[in-house]
């Protein structure tokens, strides 16, 4: 019932279709970073108009499923006038879920600087670009890279999601060969060797960060 | 009661049941039939929750006939109708299947019921001005959308236009709504399928391109032809349907019951046969996907084939009665559980979360702030679940007296907002809330959760009403993970009460 010509035959297509799946972790984690940062910076701000719709945002986002906000960006969206491909809507669509997340995180490294910190920054009479670009994000963001490394493991494996909406990442191409040949087994056991291993790595990955940034003589 | 029915030389007892499907659905009342909701062919009445459709039609009079009174739905993607009709979850394939001859060397058709041609669902005014396959293989920028799983992929691929300009949809309802958002210029189905969709979606921009010409491959025409699917060892019960069905097709009655779905007398299949339209077609490259190879004619040009695959057939009833197809079955039914499991690797971090080593004890050791609990929670971001919001919300005040006050609590640690109390309720409930969300992921197995029933729906009714129905799906999910959240919160207040009381400060 294992076919190993069948395997091997079908490998190229499932590693194009692990690509894809890269090529959509890395730039959705990108997105993700940048809209978490943003978040972040809103909820913790003095101003209600500013804090108040971020937090209602985060928490919708947060509270609905990522399968039925995909749906909804994919096919909801265009006929608003907005027209993306189908990767592009997936990555914003995983980058924007992953933000709130991201944005905790944020959070936590924020709160997390030293109440000393804030008041020097406070007696030089720094700026607010200076006081977040040269004391507070410096000192915030190196503790948190290992939680965020997590956060990028698991969003890799959501990607399987965007197959959802058509992009052919490599569940997507799995099943389609499986749909053409009648046959599940190589394909789908293809993907889950592939999701193991890039896992596998990137753990080994994260776990290397952590040590690098996980002490406080290296964060400051 | 199954001796007497199966065929002698087939062992009554062998893997998964007995061995005459017949007798058991007389004996149960009742025949399953695998359907994928599409309209016409067979769908899912929301309204009435009855099966209806040409297939489900034809069914109910046959089986009746067979002495089956009932017949009885169970809702696939089109794409597992095979596999799952081979698992044995139902026992014949009622979905207006086409037959093909890939199709063939995987289940026993009956003979045709109907046969139709091809359609392009097109936006209105037809921008790219596409009227047949070709057109759509000569225009660069054009988009086929196909269904998965359907005829029209090998149509396209042998028409010679590149994967890469088809955009695959799990269902018809996506497609059409896909045309309409642009994602697709042109969706490819059976004319029934455009109609049908073109009818249900009155509203929409969207039109059957007009004139459409048929695809032709190897100098015939295309027009497809639809039966119901049996699994390889049901042939008896394949026979004695199709020698009932020989007898309806045509009648009078026959006409009544399909008249309601668009079938009239132009749709009739003649003198084609499963047996003909089974026939190998001349091979190349494309005939190792989806066979274009329905045929108007029955005896063809190959009847060498015909014959052989029929001889073929005969011989499979004694020779190895089930023992392969059984591990196929297997295979199948272990497909859907392969995925789900797939799924959950993309889905449930936990396993290799854990698997990892320990947290940061440096840290933990270092700032002594972090108790055990934030040990649990450095575990609880490790594996890769989400920081929740009621544990943060709940701080609120803390965490703002930290900031100015004093970095005690702080340390380092980024998962703070975690170390409020509550250390085991929070985490629990986080984890309910997770799960309510990722619940949605079983709609993709086609379990009847809430995004499926919403896509059922969709399908069905509305399918013309996608941001309504999507929208609705967000504030329900949305609502219940805030009762479940407020439900967390309080909960967790109780026990941190508790648990201050109880010395861990």
């Amino acid at each position: 019932m294992w076919r190993w010509d069948f395997f091997w035959s079908i490998l190229p297509a499932i590693l194009n279709g692990f690509v894809v799946t890269v090529h959509a972790t890395l730039l959705s984690f990108a997105v993700a970073l940048v809209i978490g940062l943003v978040f972040a910076l809103a909820r913790r701000s003095p101003r209600a108009a500013l804090s108040r719709p971020a937090r209602a945002v985060t928490d919708f986002v947060r509270g609905t499923p990522l399968l039925v906000q995909l749906y909804f960006l994919y096919y909801v969206l265009p006929l608003a006038g907005l027209k993306f491909p189908a990767l592009t809507i997936g990555i914003f669509g995983l980058g924007l879920h992953y933000a709130t997340y991201i944005a905790e995180i944020y959070r936590a490294g924020i709160d997390a600087v030293p109440r000393g910190q804030w008041e020097a920054a406070a007696a030089l009479d720094l700026r607010p670009w200076y006081l977040w670009t040269r004391v507070i994000l410096p000192q915030a963001i190196p503790p948190i890279i290992p939680a965020l490394g997590n956060r990028l493991i698991a969003l890799f494996k959501e990607t399987p999601l965007l197959a959802a909406i058509t992009v052919a990442e490599m569940l997507l191409v799995a099943r389609e060969i499986g749909d053409e040949h009648f046959s599940y087994l190589e394909p789908y056991t293809a993907v889950g060797l592939f999701f193991l291993i890039a896992s596998l790595v990137s753990s080994a990955g994260v776990t290397w960060l952590e040590r690098k940034y996980g002490s406080v003589e290296a964060a400051i | 009661m199954l001796a007497g029915a199966a065929p002698a030389c087939k062992k009554p007892d062998d893997a998964g049941g007995p061995a005459d499907p017949l007798a058991r659905m007389r004996a149960a009342g009742v025949a399953k039939v695998g359907f994928a909701n599409e309209v016409p062919y067979a769908y899912l009445d929301t309204g009435t929750n009855r099966l209806e459709g040409e297939a489900p039609a034809v069914a109910r009079h046959v089986l009746k006939e067979l002495g089956v009174p009932e017949i009885e739905g169970v809702l696939v993607d089109f794409g597992s109708l095979i596999p799952g009709l081979k698992a044995g979850r139902f026992d014949l394939i009622a979905a207006g299947m086409y037959i093909t001859p890939e199709r063939c060397r995987q289940i026993a058709f009956s003979n045709p019921t109907y046969c139709i041609g091809e359609a392009f669902l097109v936006k209105k005014g037809n921008p790219l001005g596409l009227h047949s396959y070709a057109s759509v293989k000569e225009n660069e920028n054009a988009r086929l959308g196909v269904v998965s799983g359907t005829v029209e992929i090998g149509y396209a691929r042998k028409l010679g236009i590149p994967d890469g300009r088809m955009v695959r949809f799990p269902d018809m309802a996506s497609a059409a709504a896909g045309v309409e958002a642009g994602r697709a210029d042109a969706f490819a189905g059976t004319s029934f399928t455009v109609n049908e969709l073109l009818e249900r979606m009155p509203d929409s921009n969207l039109e059957r391109a007009d004139p459409f010409t048929d695809p032709v491959i190897d100098g015939k025409p295309i027009r497809g032809c639809g039966a119901f699917g049996f699994r390889k060892d049901d042939q008896k019960l394949r026979d004695a349907f199709n020698e009932k069905l020989h007898a309806f097709i045509g009648t009078p009655e026959h006409a009544t019951a399909v008249r309601p779905f668009g079938f009239g007398p132009s749709e009739r299949p003649g003198d084609a046969t499963a047996a003909s339209l089974c026939e190998t077609p001349p091979t190349n490259d494309a005939n190792r996907y989806f066979s274009p190879g329905a045929r108007p004619r029955p005896g063809g040009d190959r009847p060498g084939d015909g014959g052989g695959l029929r001889r073929r057939r005969a011989r499979r009833v004694c020779r190895r009665p089930r023992a392969r197809l059984s591990v196929r079955g297997r295979a199948m039914v272990g497909h859907d559980v392969r995925r789900r499991v797939s799924r959950h690797l993309g889905a449930g971090p936990t396993l290799l979360g854990l698997l990892r080593p320990p947290p940061r004890r440096r840290l933990r050791k270092r700032h002594g702030g972090g108790d055990r609990r934030s040990g649990f929670e450095h575990r609880r971001v490790r594996n890769g679940n989400r920081p929740r919001r009621h544990p943060v919300d709940s701080r609120r005040p803390i965490r703002g007296g930290n900031r100015v006050e004093s970095d005690a609590a702080a340390n380092h640690a980024p998962d703070r907002p975690a170390a409020s109390g509550g250390p085991h309720a929070a985490p629990f409930g986080n984890l309910l809330i997770e799960l309510l969300k990722n619940s949605a992921l079983v709609s993709l197995i086609t379990l009847a959760d809430l995004t499926f029933q919403g896509q059922t729906i969709l399908r069905t009714q509305f399918p013309d009403q996608t941001p309504l129905i999507f929208g609705l799906l967000l504030v329900f999910y949305y609502a219940l993970s805030r009762v479940l959240g407020g439900a967390m919160r309080r909960l967790e207040r109780r026990l941190t009460i508790g648990l201050d009381h109880g010395g861990v400060r």
